[in-house]
């Protein structure tokens, strides 16, 4: 049997999994001897049959949705299942999601600021006027107004693309939650 | 689109007894199954919906299944053949339809 329906039946059989193993194994059989039929009387191709079977994950729940008020094993890991995911969405949400989305949008505003105010001194330097309020200074390094300006340019660059990174990085969250809770 | 709502859920009550009509009558297995149903577009009715409902029949003691051997070198069959319980199941559904059917007709022409 072709890889690729091996492997479509490797996926419904991992997601059977909350089932008694030889119904498991018999909806497998079943399966495969359906593949069987289309690949020789309908003449589908590997691909063609995957495609009409449709999503393993959503084949599986099909069959599980038959067998919820059954099984009452699956209920009980269900409901661990859905008490896990809400705490630590819920822990995720009141730490991680904060702190990174402000992080994020800080950083990016600073990315902007910082280049901005090295400007405005390098311009303050060509027209005479010194602005002690504007400093670049790292440690004990104070830069002059013109090496300033282009000091700040780097650093602002640098603080925009770790505040995009850190956005990029709140939005996978937010995805990654949304997927997981439509997997309960 | 609504008319295909609408087919969707007349599907879903009738597709049971179609099911049930056909295994009456002989045993079938799951393609021969979706086949013979293919035939009526009201009816047709993929793998992922077949199989689930197929397994539901059998749990509820509607049908009873075994395995058979093929020898024209393709895979064994799992057979589905109706039960006493599924007899009686199919008579009760039999006059629910014949009720259905004077009420449409009684609504539209009376």
């Amino acid at each position: 049997m072709e890889s690729i329906l091996l492997n479509y039946l490797e996926k419904i059989d991992k997601y059977l999994k909350p089932l008694a193993a030889a119904e498991r194994a018999d909806i497998i059989n079943e399966i495969k001897s359906e593949m069987l039929e289309l690949e020789a009387k309908d003449k589908l191709t590997s691909a063609q049959i995957v495609e009409r079977l449709g999503n393993p994950k959503e084949l599986a729940k099909a069959y599980l949705g038959q067998s919820i008020t059954q099984n009452n094993g699956f209920n009980i890991r269900k409901l661990g299942t859905v008490i896990v995911f809400y705490s630590l969405a819920g822990l995720g949400s009141i730490f991680i999601l904060p702190v990174i989305s402000i992080l994020a949008v800080t950083l990016v505003i600073c990315g902007v600021i910082v280049p901005i105010c090295g400007a405005v001194k390098f311009l303050g330097a060509l027209v005479g006027i010194d602005l002690p309020i504007i400093m670049f200074q790292f440690g004990s390094y104070t830069a002059s107004p013109v090496m300033a300006f282009p000091l700040s340019i780097i650093i602002g660059i640098l603080l925009f693309l770790a505040g995009s990174f850190l956005w990029k990085l709140t939005i996978q969250y937010i995805q990654m939650i949304s997927s997981k809770k439509k997997q309960l | 689109m609504n008319i295909e709502d609408w087919k969707s859920q007349i599907k879903r009550g009738s597709l049971e007894f179609g099911i049930l009509l056909m295994i009456t009558k002989r045993s079938y297995y799951g393609y021969e199954i979706i086949s013979e149903l293919n035939k009526w577009q009201i009816l047709a009715a993929k793998e992922s919906t077949i199989y689930p409902l197929l397994r539901r029949l059998l749990k509820e003691g509607f049908l009873s299944s075994y395995w058979q051997e093929t020898t024209e070198g393709l895979p064994p069959r799992k057979y589905y053949s109706i039960t006493d319980t599924g007899k009686t199941y199919l008579a009760a559904m039999s006059v629910e339809w014949e009720n259905l059917l004077a009420a449409i007709e009684g609504l539209r022409d009376g």
